[in-house]
C-alpha cells in the first residue's frame, strides 16, 4: 500500500512542478488554467485530506500575467487564448462592421422581399471579404505601420502572427466569402465583392505610397459595399443602388480628410502621399465639396423613388450640420476642427443610413394564401 | 523572440531560431528573412535619420528672424513635409516595388517550408 502511496507522491511531486496544464482556449480567456494538487488517500481509505497543500512554482507567485509586458516576446505569440483576438485585430473588425452595416443598409433599401437567409448570407460573404482585405492590407504594410504611431501596435508589426498565418487568414476568408456570396446570394454580389477586393488589396494599397490619388481609390472601395447590398437582394443594381453608392463616394472624403490631417508628419515621414500633406488646400476644399455633394444626394433621394420626401426634412439638419463642421475645418483647419469632423462623420453615416431606412419608399410583405401561392402584398408608406 | 522597436528605425527586432538539422529550404527562408529585416532596417535608419535633420534645419532656418517661438506653426511644416515627400519620391518607389517582391518571395517560402517541401 505504501507502495501505492508514496507513487501518487510521486506522480503529484512530478505534476506540482508545473502547476497548470495547457487546454487549447480558443475563445475569450484572460487567465491561466491552474490545477491544484490536494493529497487523495489518507490511511488507506478514499477520504480526502482535510488540511490541502498548495505547491505554487516559486517564479509563478500570481495567476495574472505579469502586469509589466517583457520587452523580448516569442514570435508568433504562443499565447493561444488571443488568437481570436489577433483575427480581429487584423481584420479591423471595427471597420468591418462598418462596412457591414452599410451593405445591410444597402439590402435594405432594395425594392425587393427581405428573405432572411440571403440577408444573413450577404452580411457574413461581405463580412469575410472585408476581413480578407484588411488581414492582405496590413500583411503589405508591416514596415510602414511600423513607422506611424497610429499604426505600430498591429498584429503583424509586433509579430504576434507569422505573415503566412495572415495571409492564410486572408486567403481561407476571401474563399469562404466569395463562396456564400456566389452560392448562397446571386453572382453579381459576389463580382462586386471579389473585385472590392482587388481594388482594396491591388490597387489602392500600393497606391498610396505612388500618388494621392489613392484617397479617390478607396472611395471607391468604400462605396461598394451597399451596392453588394442591393444586388444581395435585387440581383440588379438600380438608380437607387447607385444614388446609396455615391453618398458613401462622397462620404469617405469628409471622414478620411479629417483624419489624416492630424497625421501629417507620420503620413510624411513613412512616405504615404496624402492630400492632407502634399496639398492641404485641396484636402480641405475637397473636404467640403463632398459634404455639400452629400446634402444634395440626400434631398435627390426622393426624387429617384428611393425614399419619401420626409426624408429630405428629417436628413437636412444632420447634413447641414456636416457641412458646418467641414466649413470650420475649411476656414480654420486645426487638430481641433479635424478630429471633430471625423469623429462627426463616425456618426452621420449610422444615423443616415437609419433614416434611410425609416423613409424607405415601399416595404414589400410576403402574403401565402391558402393555395400556397405566395402574394406580393405593396404596403405604401 | 521579437524585441523591442528600434528607436531610429522603429523596426522590431527578430531572432529567429535555427533548427539544428534544418533542411536547404528553410536555410534559404532564415536567410532570406535575416537579409530582408536587415536591409529594412537600414532602409528606415538611413530615411528616418535624414528625416530628423531635414526637419530641424528647415526648422531652424524658419525660425530666425522670429526668435520667440521654439516650434513652426502646422501650415508652415506642412510645407516641408510636402517637401521631404516629394524629394523623396522615387527612393519610396522603388523601396515599394522592392518590399513587395521581397515580401511575396517570402511569403512563397514560408508555405513551401510550412507544406514539408525540403528544396
Amino acid at each position: 500500500m505504501s507502495k501505492i502511496l508514496h507513487a501518487c507522491v510521486r506522480l503529484y511531486g512530478y505534476n506540482t512542478s508545473t502547476n497548470f496544464y495547457h487546454k487549447p482556449n480558443f475563445i475569450f480567456k484572460k487567465y491561466v488554467n491552474l490545477r491544484i494538487p490536494i493529497a487523495n488517500y489518507v490511511n488507506q481509505s478514499n477520504a480526502k485530506a482535510s488540511a490541502t497543500t498548495l505547491d505554487v512554482h516559486p517564479t509563478f507567485t500570481s495567476l495574472e500575467k505579469p502586469s509589466i509586458a517583457p520587452a523580448w516576446k516569442p514570435t508568433p505569440s504562443t499565447d493561444r487564448t488571443n488568437l481570436i483576438q489577433h483575427y480581429m485585430k487584423l481584420s479591423k473588425i471595427r471597420l468591418t462592421a462598418l462596412v457591414v452595416v452599410t451593405s445591410m443598409a444597402g439590402y435594405a433599401m432594395a425594392p425587393s422581399p427581405f428573405v432572411w437567409d440571403t440577408f444573413a448570407l450577404c452580411v457574413a460573404g461581405t463580412g469575410l471579404m472585408s476581413c480578407a482585405a484588411n488581414a492582405v492590407n496590413q500583411f503589405h504594410e508591416v514596415p510602414f505601420d511600423a513607422q506611424m504611431s497610429r499604426t505600430k501596435h498591429r498584429v503583424l508589426v509586433c509579430g504576434r502572427l507569422t505573415p503566412l498565418h495572415a495571409m492564410t487568414f486572408a486567403a481561407v476568408s476571401s474563399i469562404l466569402g466569395t463562396g456564400i456570396l456566389y452560392y448562397g446570394v446571386n453572382g453579381l454580389t459576389a463580382l462586386l465583392g471579389l473585385s472590392n477586393l482587388i481594388l482594396y488589396t491591388s490597387i489602392y494599397t500600393p497606391l498610396k505610397r505612388i500618388s494621392i490619388l489613392n484617397t479617390w481609390v478607396g472611395s471607391i472601395v468604400g462605396a461598394i459595399p451597399p451596392l453588394m447590398g442591393w444586388a444581395a437582394c435585387t440581383n440588379s443594381l438600380n438608380s437607387g443602388a447607385w444614388l446609396m453608392a455615391a453618398l458613401l463616394y462622397c462620404w469617405q472624403f469628409p471622414h478620411f480628410n479629417a483624419l489624416s490631417w492630424n497625421l501629417r508628419p507620420d503620413y510624411s515621414r513613412a512616405g504615404y502621399r496624402m492630400m492632407a500633406v502634399t496639398n492641404p488646400g485641396l484636402c480641405r476644399r475637397v473636404a467640403l465639396r463632398h459634404t455639400v455633394a452629400i446634402a444634395a444626394l440626400s434631398a435627390c433621394a426622393p426624387l429617384l423613388d428611393t425614399t419619401n420626401y420626409w426624408f429630405v426634412l428629417e436628413s437636412a439638419p444632420l447634413n447641414l450640420y456636416f457641412i458646418y463642421l467641414a466649413y470650420q475645418f475649411y476656414k480654420d483647419s486645426s487638430s481641433s476642427s479635424s478630429r471633430k469632423l471625423f469623429k462627426y462623420s463616425l456618426i452621420h453615416l449610422p444615423v443616415l443610413m437609419v433614416l434611410f431606412l425609416i423613409n424607405k419608399k415601399k416595404w414589400f410583405v410576403f402574403e401565402e394564401n391558402s393555395n400556397n401561392d405566395i402574394e406580393l402584398d405593396e404596403i405604401e408608406e | 523572440m521579437i524585441g523591442p522597436p528600434n528607436p531610429v528605425s522603429n523596426l522590431r527586432p527578430i531572432i529567429r531560431q535555427r533548427l539544428l538539422h534544418e533542411t536547404p529550404l528553410q536555410q534559404r527562408l532564415r536567410e532570406l528573412q535575416d537579409e530582408t529585416q536587415a536591409w529594412n532596417e537600414e532602409f528606415w535608419s538611413e530615411h528616418n535619420t535624414r528625416f530628423i535633420k531635414e526637419k530641424e534645419s528647415y526648422i531652424k532656418s524658419h525660425l530666425n528672424p522670429n526668435d520667440e517661438r521654439k516650434t513652426l506653426t502646422a501650415d508652415e511644416m506642412s510645407e516641408f513635409y510636402k517637401a521631404f515627400l516629394d524629394h523623396n519620391w522615387k527612393t519610396h518607389v522603388k523601396y515599394n516595388f522592392e518590399w513587395y517582391s521581397r515580401n511575396f518571395t517570402l511569403l512563397f517560402l514560408a508555405l513551401k517550408v510550412n507544406l514539408g517541401f525540403t528544396r
